[in-house]
């Protein structure tokens, strides 16, 4: 029942702690997330010849414990494909076939993966991967549609550290805390400040008349990201009373707000926007700016000079007498005065003109700073603005607070370089495993935790716990290196299984695959849809970087996308995705999307069949592929190969054959026969 | 309908295969599934064939609705400790914002938010002692749609797909108009095991309240000849990459491509708004602010109705991590809400009864959860749970009824409590299904809407 109270008791409200229950911080970190990473011993298997590496091993231990074995190994063509849109999102070329088909050699898959490592389509799709997670939008969202004409500068950042393999910890430090980095030449002052983007590239109402509520509405967004992102926390729940689920009071939001209230993230105006740092000067430019300053000086010094002359002259007795010049100390020559003062008009007008030279308007670059006075926050009662509580130090999690980690001691600064280095730290048992967890289900198709973003009481468990600490050491021990996790994993007997047949028993004992007896087929996602598409069409525009939008851009909702670059540069609308990606599942770029939705929806179909854009794609293929050829049997092959990435199967190329001839192998069938294969099982679906 | 666009998949093999007799097509017949979407018969005499829901998404307030509660403008501004959210705080109640009165032969208190609606309180079935799971909109969303606050379930529309098929082989079972793309965006109209030809078909734009709600790309620009020819060959060659067994993501895509083609043929005309008189339009208040959105889902649901789609959702959200109607501050903006919807509501209902459809169909009206009647801020007002009102009108439930309430405060329902799970069986049973007999066998047992619970509410069955 409804307990009524006096009025007056609210007197006493701002003053007590908000507490549901006490959370046990202690017990909380029994939970195994919270748990150090720990060494475990390699399992011991039955069948030692299966294995290739340790990564095998754990799976085969488990496969072997539930009496299941593993599906045998994937083809050399079905492998190259899965392999090539697993690292770069596009289809292999027929060169490429040849040559990994024509290598026998035991390192032909390695040479294969290493090409594939080190090329820019790398870099671009595993850039997309993490974008996907820190969502990067290139419009300000929240309720608005504002543009962002800076954003580019970060995605260009993420995927130039893709292309250079930076250390995972070290991205994620550049990102909270950039700007209070040291750097050692212009280029990387320059990442390191835009890094620091993806602190405001968040949906904000920046429209919000209530400053106060913007402010804590922003820094909300900025824990709830970043807690998902890198630590797979939902800590945005705890900002109106202690976490439901998880072991994060109030106290522990508000010691991160303190942190970001600290940080310069808005600039406040009537209509407010996120906050930019100026683009800083080159050498060449800064020597430009001091030779001209001196140029000023000068004159300056000349000036003087002339105006005493001038006044010297001016003088009685000056005509008859040589005076010293107090500047100079010269004798003052006798000179014509009108002469002097065309000199000293001239040398004026010339300093004026300098002092009036406007440098050229320099880039912003979206970003965060630090405040003049950092400063600890108040706990607001049931997250209302102005409902304060006890002030809290800044400060992290306390669950994830162990000996040995950095220090969590923050005096005078905002406390977001020390934030930074404790989640960078390796000593953060969530850090590691959240992305050695991200990589692997991006190459897998599931991770071996299901809830990527949540690795908390409410999230899945994981599958296989001892190979996600084996992984998240490795990637620690790489020096945080994603191109050697991904590699590790992919050279793996257990990721080139076959995606069909399998063990007969693997449908009833684990449907869901869990134990991963064989590999998951894969549907494709939207990017790798478009750009295989515009790439077998000939039409791929293979310019990389550079701004989404264009000079004159106004608003989303009728901005028609004509760009043919990679879908990565494609602008990323908040509120009105362009219709491919939003018909192949694009991730919200509203929040966090550590997995995104796979479905299959005769919305889908439609668009494949009768959209514009895969029909001028096909007309084009089409061109390519068959226009010209007279043997019929041959561009059908080069065809399948060019698309599906191998040869057709006999009832394939008969059925092909029948329907090119039943309509005089017209440009239309041919154009069909494109569409077809851009619309098929083998396209849609890696196997 | 043209017969001529009328093609079955069998059909169209037995037409293709008189071209070339080499191949093995009876192999691939045999293969091939009849229409999984098939009319399947009910396991009762069904009340229901289809159902009309309409979202309003992020809460709406039942205090400030249709369950005034004279107590709060008693204790307007006053402190009392209602436990909310575990918290030993008193919170300060806040009074109803709008006027109520008195509608109908029924007596239904409806406040002025709703003054359109309110001439149909006849018709209606409210549901005053309504309870939930979940107190976030993200978890409340999902339970709203699929029964679960986390896990990943079917959703009710691919529950009913499941369970009945479409009304007519040509159109999806399920369709849902620009749903909400957050709070489990996607989730919230999904298949999840059950095969992927259940899912809702979007309509319109995820996340945008005022997307015309269309379907894109239904017309083919090839001649008729040509696109028979190329579906064909798509299809077999399909057949032919799925091999004997194909996964039920492979036979998902297939089917969906299936449906893709039956409804480019014979669904042209799904929605077309056009093809409305300026008088209907007027009813549901198309082409005028602030209806005009809202006007337009509307009356698309009520052409999707006629069409034979079982279950039509309609959404009143956006792409805000605030939904719309979550007014933890700013209560008042109910009212342009309100405005939104209120019109086309009214002439939903209107014109489902004047076209004899509100017998057998049911149109629910509800959000994931209510607010509370305390404030939030100056002006503002909580998620809550506890208690809440949703309605029902027509598909076999009593009109001019009202069941259940909260108490004092409109804080928790007291009487006649129906939990989200209740009001999920029972709208499987006004539609023929036993909601504890309705099934998936998924990962070796029965999966169910109502998970272990549910209760249908028979005091509301006409």
């Amino acid at each position: 029942m409804i307990r009524l109270v006096l009025a007056n008791i609210a007197l006493f409200a701002t003053t007590t702690p908000m507490v549901m229950a006490d959370i046990d911080i202690e017990e909380g970190r029994q939970f195994w997330s919270f748990q150090p990473l720990a060494k475990h011993p390699i399992p011991v298997v039955e069948d030692e010849t299966w294995p290739r590496s340790n990564i095998d091993r754990f799976l085969l231990a488990q496969l072997e414990a539930s009496n299941l074995s593993p599906a045998p190994d994937a083809t050399r063509e079905t492998l190259l494909r899965r392999i090539t849109f697993a690292l770069t999102g596009l289809p292999p070329t027929i060169a490429e076939q040849d040559a990994f088909l024509a290598d026998k050699s035991a390192r032909a898959i390695e040479s294969a993966i290493d090409n594939l490592l080190n090329s820019d389509a790398f870099a671009e799709r595993w850039a997309r991967h993490w974008l996907d997670i820190v969502r990067y939008a290139d419009t300000s969202g929240g309720s608005g549609a504002h543009p962002m004409p800076d954003a580019w500068r970060f995605r260009d950042y993420v995927i130039d550290s893709f292309r250079q393999d930076k250390p995972l910890n070290q991205l994620i430090r550049e990102h909270i805390a950039g700007d209070l980095l040291p750097f050692s030449s212009y280029e990387q002052q320059i990442a390191q400040l835009t890094a620091t983007g993806f602190l405001v590239l968040g949906p904000h109402n920046y429209g919000d008349q209530d400053k106060e509520l913007l402010a804590l509405d922003i820094v909300d967004e900025q824990i709830d990201t970043l807690g998902k992102a890198f630590l797979g926390m939902t800590i945005g729940c705890a900002r109106c009373h202690d976490h439901e689920f998880d072991p994060i009071p109030a106290e522990d939001y508000y010691a991160l707000a303190g942190i970001f209230l600290s940080t310069k993230s808005v600039a406040d105006a009537g209509f407010s926007k996120w906050f930019t740092h100026s683009y800083p000067l080159s050498a060449e430019e800064e020597s430009e700016q001091a030779s001209e300053k001196a140029r000023v000086a000068a004159l300056e010094a000349e000036i003087a000079d002339l105006k005493m002359r001038i006044k010297i002259q001016s003088e009685p007795n000056s005509a008859s007498e040589a005076k010293a010049n107090p500047n100079t100390g010269n004798a003052v020559e006798k000179s014509d005065p009108e002469k002097l003062r065309a000199e000293l008009k001239m040398k004026e007008d010339l300093r004026k003109a300098l002092q009036e030279k406007k440098p050229p308007a320099r880039p912003s670059i979206m970003g965060a700073a630090e405040i003049d006075q950092p400063k600890d926050t108040q706990v607001r009662l049931r997250g209302l603005p102005r409902e304060m509580g006890k002030t809290v130090q800044r400060g992290f999690l306390q669950v994830v607070t162990s000996p040995g980690m950095p220090s969590t001691k923050i005096d005078k600064s905002s406390g977001r370089l020390e934030l930074a280095n404790w989640i960078a730290s390796d000593k953060n048992p969530l850090t590691a495993r959240v992305l050695a967890n991200r990589i692997w289900q991006h190459l897998f198709g599931q991770g071996i935790v299901r809830s990527p973003d949540n690795f908390g009481t409410t999230g899945n468990s994981p599958t296989h716990p001892e190979l996600l600490d084996h992984l998240a050491l490795l990637l620690i021990q790489n020096g945080w290196s994603t191109k050697k996790l991904v590699r590790e994993i992919v050279l793996s007997r257990a990721w080139q299984m076959a995606s069909a047949g399998g063990d007969p028993n693997g449908a009833k004992l684990d449907p869901e695959n869990e134990l991963l007896w064989r590999a998951n087929k894969r549907r494709i996602d939207a990017e790798s849809l478009r750009d295989s598409i515009l790439t077998l069409s000939g039409s791929l525009n293979t310019e990389r970087g550079g701004p989404s939008l264009p000079p004159d851009f106004k608003t989303e909702f009728d901005f028609e996308i004509t760009s043919l670059k990679r879908s990565i540069y494609i602008p990323a609308f908040r509120n009105r995705p362009e219709e491919i990606f939003s018909n192949f599942d694009f991730a919200n770029p509203n929040f966090v999307v550590g997995k995104r939705f796979e479905s299959t929806l005769p919305t889908q179909s439609l668009y494949l069949m009768n959209s514009p854009f895969i029909h001028q794609q096909s007309n084009l293929a089409e061109k390519q592929l068959l226009e010209k050829s007279a043997d019929a049997k041959g561009a059908v092959l080069r065809t399948y190969r060019h698309i599906l990435g191998r040869a057709p199967k006999d009832e394939e190329m008969s059925l092909t054959l029948h329907f090119l001839k039943s309509a005089d192998f017209s440009s239309e069938a041919r154009a069909g026969l494109v569409r077809s294969l851009f619309s098929c099982v083998d396209f849609q679906y890696i196997h | 309908m043209n017969p001529r666009f009328n093609f079955s998949r069998r059909h169209l093999l037995q037409s293709a295969a008189c071209g070339f007799g080499h191949l093995a097509l009876s192999g691939i017949l045999n293969a091939a599934p009849e229409n999984v979407l098939a009319p399947k018969p009910p396991q009762h005499p069904a009340r229901a064939k289809r159902v009309i829901f309409l979202f309003m998404q992020g809460g709406p307030s039942q205090v400030d609705t249709f369950d005034p509660k004279p107590e709060l403008s008693k204790w307007d501004g006053k402190k009392v400790d209602f436990n909310h959210r575990g918290s030993t705080q008193s919170q300060k109640v806040l009074k109803h914002m709008w006027e109520f009165q008195h509608h109908g032969q029924c007596g239904q208190p409806v406040s002025s938010l709703f003054p359109n609606i309110a001439k149909h309180v006849d018709d209606i079935c409210f549901l005053q002692g309504m309870h939930t799971e979940g107190v976030s909109h993200g978890p409340a969303t999902l339970f709203l749609h699929t029964g679960a606050t986390s896990l990943v379930r079917p959703s009710v529309g691919a529950w009913i797909s499941y369970g009945l098929g479409s009304g007519n082989e040509n159109v999806p079972a399920f369709v849902t108009i620009n749903p909400p793309a957050n709070q489990g965006g996607p989730r919230n109209y999904n298949n999840a095991f059950l095969p992927p030809i259940h899912q809702g078909t979007v309509l319109g734009q995820p996340g945008d309240r005022n997307a015309l709600p269309k379907l894109a790309n239904l017309k083919s620009p090839l001649s008729t000849e040509a696109s028979v020819n190329e579906y064909n060959f798509l299809n077999q060659l399909n057949r032919i990459q799925a091999g004997p067994r194909p996964d039920a993501a492979v036979e998902g895509t297939i089917n969906s491509l299936e449906l893709a083609w039956r409804m480019q043929n014979n669904a042209a005309e799904l929605v077309n708004l056009d093809r409305e008189s300026q008088d209907m339009r007027d009813l549901y208040g198309v082409d005028e602010k602030p209806t005009n959105s809202f006007g337009r889902q509307c009356l698309a649901a009520r052409q999707l109705a006629e069409s034979g789609v079982r279950y039509i959702q309609i959404n009143h959200c956006d792409n805000d991590a605030a939904p719309v109607w979550d007014q933890h501050s700013n209560m008042p903006k109910h009212q342009e809400l309100a405005l939104e919807v209120d019109k086309p509501i009214a002439g939903l209902l209107a014109d489902l009864k004047q076209r004899g459809l509100l017998d057998d169909t049911l149109v629910w009206w509800g959000a994931e959860f209510g607010r509370t009647p305390f404030s939030q801020g100056e002006d503002g007002r909580d998620h809550n749970p506890k208690g809440f009102t949703s309605w029902l009108a027509g598909g076999g439930v009593k009109s001019g009824f009202s069941y259940g309430g909260t108490d004092e405060f409109g804080f928790k329902a007291v009487d006649g409590q129906v939990h989200m799970h209740d009001l999920h069986a029972t709208i499987l049973h006004l539609l023929g299904m036993d909601h504890e007999r309705l099934t998936f066998r998924h990962s070796g047992r029965d999966f169910r809407l109502t998970d272990v619970h549910g209760r249908v509410v028979s005091e509301i069955l006409a």
